[in-house]
């Protein structure tokens, strides 16, 4: 009854689109509207903490690899560091601003950890593509939330911080368990699946 | 929601449940189009209402 890797992917891009919603519409609206209800204030951040928490079991479950397993334990850790530190300025236990560094660290760690894992060049496969491509959109995007730290107030870089969780959850959409990207898929990647 | 419903439309063959013979339950119940529709929804319904409402009052406040 375990489900196939892909379909666990698109489970977690779910709950990336969700989080790229909570984050525009809190970038809209601003701050003083989003918060004004408790269970709002915590959703976003609830959210990326759980998804931390779920990424241990996929980390214990779906890899079959060493390096495979770090990046995915690296990824649940920081996560959850980073959900955990917006709980703790929300709810008032944390008051330094210098906490949201956390966010642009899961960034880079995480765009790290998927440019360092992936072992094959771009079009090797799909999933070597999109583990390129998503490395380095996290890396770069690892500016938006860094940048949100110093200027709060501007809705094009919170937007941007917002995009950034949206477009991960496409990217991740677009895996599948064997597949070709712009029609290469290499001999050595196996035989295409669906 | 809007982008799931496109999404169904433009690949069809991605949403297994219009040809469910032969399908395990995993394609049955996770099928991405379906998802950004469920994510659309959530949020429509159980987020996006108070925040209006939220948004309304503050706008009259001021």
């Amino acid at each position: 009854m375990q489900p196939p890797a892909e379909f666990v992917h698109w489970m977690f891009a779910t709950g990336l689109v969700l989080v790229g919603l909570c984050l525009a519409a809190q970038a809209i609206v601003g701050d003083e509207v989003w918060r004004r209800r408790a269970w709002r204030a915590y959703l976003w951040p609830g959210l990326a903490f759980t998804m931390g928490v779920l990424m241990f079991p996929v980390m214990v479950f779906f890899t079959n690899s060493t390096i495979h397993m770090l990046a995915h334990g690296s990824w649940a850790q920081v996560m959850m560091l980073s959900g955990a530190a917006e709980l703790g300025l929300v709810r008032g236990k944390l008051h330094s601003r210098y906490w949201r560094l956390t966010m642009p660290l899961a960034f880079a760690v995480s765009g790290a950890a998927f440019l360092i894992h992936e072992q094959n060049s771009w079009f090797f496969a799909r999933a070597a593509f999109l583990h390129h491509l998503i490395g380095w959109t996290l890396i770069v995007g690892a500016l938006f939330p860094l940048v949100t730290i110093f200027r709060p107030s501007s809705a094009v870089w919170r937007s941007a911080f917002a995009l950034t969780f949206v477009v991960l959850g496409v990217m991740l959409y677009c895996d599948r368990d064997v597949a070709p990207v712009f029609g290469h898929l290499s001999p050595l990647a196996g035989q295409q699946h669906r | 929601m809007l982008g799931g419903v496109a999404w169904a439309f433009l690949q069809p063959y991605r949403v297994t449940l219009l040809h469910p013979h032969g399908q395990g339950f995993w394609w049955l119940a996770i099928e991405p189009p379906l998802l950004v529709v469920l994510a659309g929804i959530v949020f429509a319904f159980l987020v996006a209402p108070s925040v209006i409402e939220d948004l309304e009052t503050y706008e009259e406040g001021q």
